[in-house]
């Protein structure tokens, strides 16, 4: 809690020195090697940009970051953006890195879960901030009910049998229990993405007001942290190398095995695959399912409505 | 060391059986070393890991104990928000082994004004202070240390953690479920925790020493690495993700089995540390996992420097076993070299050497023995050789001399009679032995008449020699001009016949020709009946007279035979050597034979005539040894005056 | 070559068989030399198998034949193989010697 205080003081006597703050929407882990190898190679150097890496903490999103200015760039996942402009904050996606979702439900074998219909009247463990609104969509879209019980950030409550199903990310909780001694086959899973709900997660945000400003270090930015998931993709264990010294400056537990199973997972999900649209491009039908998915999470009321240009500013030129 | 030597043979199959004998012994003593070692090990492994976990539940029993108690109080008193700080900072207080404490309240159950409480005492140096875990941004509901507990109504272990606000000190913090009863029923109320810093955890654990790189470790419910010798592990690992990154699927399964609650001995194969056992139990209270690693590698050290050292013993005892044993078996058997430089002596013909003094073997001494005995009779035995050789060189040389005096006895210059030309005449005569018992004889009587006699003595060899001698003197002697052929025949019968204990007889063919008619007289004795040989006519074969050959009975009449030879008219005489030639089966020359190559030749002159029929028999014979001895002679009748000229 | 003698009450029955050469002529002698000074006995010579006699073995036909004789006894000869027989025949032994065909013909003479 301390460390916040550290963080807001700080960046705001460095966003008066033109530098840019990104900073991404969690605590350091491989799901931001990309960011780290960009800063690492020097590629933003080579956009004439002066970038820091300012990490948030668990109980403190990215967006109200961004929201107080206390940094320039964040990271965060799309559908919490949605809300956050829905609620009138004036922000816009300046990139779309992760073009799939890697939610999904596990069940244990053990419980006979085996189809998402037996999930109908069971206990999902979700967590406490935010993620709720694929798995809403999904159980209205599914004619399905389930018991919602927030958990802090553990997986502790699922291996202990306390919740029939729980809610992971593949890249990170998914792994998780398996280190934890749990097999794959003894997991059912339910990927959302098989649910016509592959809904891209991680983007690059900033606010409208500086797109105006630094529009064009903004498109610098975007080319630069491509670039630099690129060199992770092509130089992995180099890429950990950075991931672990983060995470053990920050004092993180953290350990190889974990990480490099996130980023070979995140790497995976910024390819295209069958989707039409380029690498770092937000795709519109992705944009407008999305849009569905927190109208039916979320309903309507109290939100401000707005379109997929109002969200996708691409014209941080430069981005062909 | 030559291969063949005696001794080389007995050291190795002696040092071979030592070999394969200790061998053996020691192959048993190790195999059976190393199951008691293993045997030792694994029993050390468990008490160690038995007396370790003992250790812990020493500790963490008691404290398990707090909370329970707490509870317990508290469903039966209602306390202030005030004597529940000072209740929570004496309980830390008197509890060395308690970091800090906190009662955490359901929602509205601690006052219906209050959403969320927490009272938390906590040291802090050497104060203890305490505070209100909730705020907004702790929502206690959706912790692990309070949601777990409070949704399985068990009470729970945390997983490890490091307290950031303590100076980052691993802990672990319990939780128990506590009720109070309103209206008439049990109410879950909230739950009751402390927390336990796991420094004395970690120093039970590592304190566990087991040679130099075993080690014990202690794993959480998840299989976090709570303690362990590599310090990086800790908190950051877990034992699945280890076994990942080393790429050990057995210690995946392993890690399984701990976090199962299983006590298990495991012998394990890992890439770094070899072959090691793995013993794992459980701590009975949070079901955490202890471990102990036993690397086999070590365990075995001691018995691996025991091996060598019986080793290097083993190489030094058969060195020093095979130098006396040669030493021994060279001077056992140094006689025998010296027995085959004395045999060597001997063989060289030196009778007399002295034979190596052998007292102390008896097998040695019966080789002297038997040496000695035969050293004497060898040399007798030459004695008697030397003596017989030379005696039997002294008979041969005599031998010799009667030969030469036997054929000089035999007219042996061919033509015999150049002023007589109207004879023509060849003989030859070769005795078995040195000397024989063929005889024959030609001489003139007169001016018109020739002699001649053939004869064969009965046996062969110096008796025969002997008979022969004086049969032919007296052929010689008693035939003059007056005296027919049986006249002869008969004084030679008489003579010989008186003083013949032996019983030798003589055939004999004696005939007189004369020159001038060709009329010639015969008389045959038991001898065999010449052939008439002339170019024109067929060879024909003088009759069988049936007379007994001479020296038998001295009144026997002989009688006279006669014939008229033609010019150029030849008489083929010869002896049974011939007829009776043996080849080497047994086969005689024959009768047949001889006509044959008589028939062939006799056209021939005497001396080829002879040659050939000579050659005839060798060939026949064909090497083998002479039986008995050949005589032939050939005369040709050239005419009066010898018209004929052969 | 083999000799055999049998005794009965009357005769002696000398069987020989074989060769008598110069090589065996002193056996043969050594065989038969107690013969020498057994009167009046009559003595059957059996000479079926004797193959082959040389002028050694003659002369101790003849000194048995003479022995006999002196000690009043008779040699009586029979089987001689043919060319046995063509040597006595031939050396006029034949009419010193007491020769038949077979035993019969000799026990009757």
């Amino acid at each position: 809690m301390g460390m916040m205080l550290l963080l807001l003081g700080w960046n705001n006597s460095l966003a008066q020195n033109g530098k840019l703050i990104f900073t991404p929407h969690w605590i350091p882990q491989a799901q931001f090697a990309g960011y780290y190898v960009a800063v690492d190679q020097g590629f933003y150097k080579d956009n004439g940009l002066d970038v820091d890496i300012v990490h948030s903490t668990a109980n403190i999103a990215s967006l109200d970051l961004l929201k107080n200015g206390d940094a320039d760039i964040v990271s965060s996942f799309m559908l919490d953006a949605i809300e956050q402009r829905a609620n009138g904050v004036p922000l816009v996606n300046i990139g779309q890195l992760s073009q799939h979702s890697s939610l999904m439900i596990v069940t244990k074998r053990k419980s006979g879960i085996d189809t998402y219909q037996k999930l109908h009247t069971k206990k999902l463990g979700i967590w406490s901030n935010g993620f709720e609104d694929v798995p809403l969509a999904f159980m209205q879209e599914h004619g399905i009910k389930m018991d919602l019980i927030r958990i802090l950030q553990t997986v502790n409550l699922f291996l202990m049998d306390g919740v029939d199903a729980l809610l992971v990310m593949y890249y990170n909780e998914y792994d998780q229990i398996n280190n934890c001694g749990i097999d794959e086959d003894e997991l059912n899973t339910f990927f959302f993405s098989d649910f016509n709900l592959d809904i891209p997660e991680d983007g690059i945000y900033c606010m409208e007001e500086s797109l105006k400003s630094k529009g064009s270090a903004y498109a610098g930015f975007l080319k630069a942290t491509l670039k630099g998931w690129e060199y992770a993709s092509e130089h992995r264990e180099y890429a950990l190398d950075l991931v672990i010294g983060e995470m053990n400056k920050a004092h993180l537990p953290n350990n190889r095995v974990h990480q490099r199973w996130m980023l070979e997972k995140v790497l995976a999900m910024m390819e295209p695959g069958k989707k039409k649209v380029m690498k770092g491009q937000l795709l519109k039908l992705d944009f407008e399912r999305a849009m569905e998915v927190f109208k039916m999470a979320k309903g309507t009321q109290g939100y401000q409505t707005f379109g997929y240009e109002q969200f996708y500013h691409p014209s941080a030129k430069g981005l062909k | 060391m030559n291969r063949n030597r005696l001794s080389f043979k007995i050291i190795v199959r002696v040092l071979l059986f030592c070999f394969i004998l200790g061998g053996s012994i020691f192959t048993i003593y190790y195999l059976f070393a190393r199951k008691t070692i293993e045997r030792e090990s694994r029993e050390n492994a468990i008490h160690l890991a038995e007396s370790t976990v003992y250790k812990i539940e020493e500790i963490i029993n008691p404290a398990e104990m707090i909370p329970g108690n707490l509870a317990w109080i508290i469903e039966n008193n209602t306390l202030s928000r005030d004597s529940i700080y000072a209740f929570l900072r004496q309980l830390v207080r008197n509890n060395k082994s308690v970091f800090a404490a906190a009662i955490a309240f359901e929602p509205y159950l601690f006052s219906q004004e209050r959403y969320a409480f927490a009272p938390y005492a906590y040291r802090s140096g050497d104060e203890i202070l305490n505070r209100d875990l909730w705020s907004p941004a702790y929502n206690y509901f959706i912790m692990d240390w309070y949601q777990i507990p409070a949704l399985l109504r068990k009470p729970y272990w945390s997983e490890p953690y490091f307290d950031e606000g303590g100076g980052g000190v691993l802990m672990t913090t319990y939780s128990v479920p506590f009720y109070t009863n309103t209206n008439n029923s049990r109410v879950f109320t909230g739950i009751i925790t402390i927390d336990i810093s796991l420094e004395w955890l970690t120093e039970i654990v590592n304190s566990v020493k087991i040679f130099e790189t075993g080690y014990a470790f202690l794993i959480s419910g998840n299989g976090v690495y709570v303690t362990h010798p590599n310090a990086s592990h800790i908190m950051n690992q877990t034992i699945f993700t280890y076994a990942r990154e080393v790429n050990e699927p057995v210690i995946r399964e392993i890690g399984r089995d701990m976090i199962g609650g299983e006590s298990k001995l495991s012998n394990v194969n890992l890439k770094e540390m070899g072959n090691v056992w793995i013993y794992h139990t459980k701590i009975p209270s949070s079901k955490w996992s202890l471990g102990v690693v036993y690397p086999h590698r070590e365990m075995y050290a001691g018995l691996r420097s025991l091996n060598i050292m019986i080793f290097l013993l083993s190489v030094m005892a058969l060195t020093l076993l095979t130098i006396v044993t040669i030493r021994i078996i060279n001077r056992q058997i140094r006689p025998l070299s010296r027995f085959a430089k004395a045999a060597r002596n001997i063989a060289g013909g030196n009778f007399d050497i002295e034979l190596p003094v052998v007292e102390e073997n008896h097998e040695m001494k019966e080789l002297h023995d038997s040496f000695r005995y035969m050293q004497e009779e060898l040399a007798n035995y030459i004695a008697d050789l030397k003596e017989t050789t030379s005696a039997k060189e002294k008979i041969e040389s005599e031998l010799r001399i009667a030969r030469g005096i036997q054929i000089d006895m035999i007219p042996h210059i061919f033509p015999p009679f150049p002023n007589l030309p109207e004879i023509g005449l060849y003989a030859s005569l070769e005795s078995a032995t040195e000397v024989g018992g063929d005889l024959y004889d030609f001489f003139p009587i007169g001016d018109d008449h020739f002699c001649f006699a053939i004869g064969d003595v009965s046996g062969k060899g110096v008796p025969a020699s002997l008979f022969m001698a004086v049969t032919i003197t007296l052929i010689r002697s008693m035939s003059d001009k007056n005296r027919s052929c049986s006249e002869i025949v008969q004084s030679v019968n008489k003579t010989l016949t008186i003083n013949n204990e032996s019983n030798m007889f003589v055939t004999l063919f004696v005939g007189i020709l004369n020159l001038q008619t060709g009329e010639l007289q015969y008389c045959n004795a038991g001898h065999n009946p010449p052939v008439l040989l002339n170019c024109d006519r067929e060879p024909l074969m003088f009759r069988n007279t049936k007379a007994i050959p001479v020296g038998i009975f001295g009144e026997i009449d002989y009688c006279n035979e006669t014939m008229i030879l033609d010019p150029s008219d030849q008489i083929f005489l010869y002896t049974d050597g011939i007829t009776e030639a043996e080849d080497a089966d047994k086969n005689l020359f024959g009768e047949a034979a001889l006509m044959k190559a008589l028939t062939e030749n006799r056209d021939k002159s005497p001396k080829e005539l002879t040659d050939r029929v000579k050659q005839s028999v060798k060939e026949f014979v064909n090497g083998h040894m002479q039986s008995d001895d050949i005589t032939m002679m050939c005369i040709t009748y050239r005419g009066k005056n010898g018209n004929k000229i052969k | 070559m083999n000799i055999s003698i049998e005794k009965t009450d009357e005769e002696f029955l000398v069987v020989i068989s074989g060769r008598v050469d110069t090589t065996n002529y002193n056996e043969f002698e050594n065989s038969i030399v107690h013969l020498y000074n057994e009167k009046d006995a009559t003595i059957y010579l059996d000479c079926s198998g004797l193959d082959y006699i040389s002028s050694s073995g003659l002369r101790i036909f003849l000194t048995l034949q003479k022995k006999v004789k002196i000690q009043g006894g008779v040699l009586k000869i029979f089987a001689m193989q043919p060319q046995i027989k063509e040597i006595f025949d031939i050396s006029g032994f034949s009419s010193i010697f007491a020769i038949f065909p077979d035993y019969s013909a000799a026990k009757e003479a």
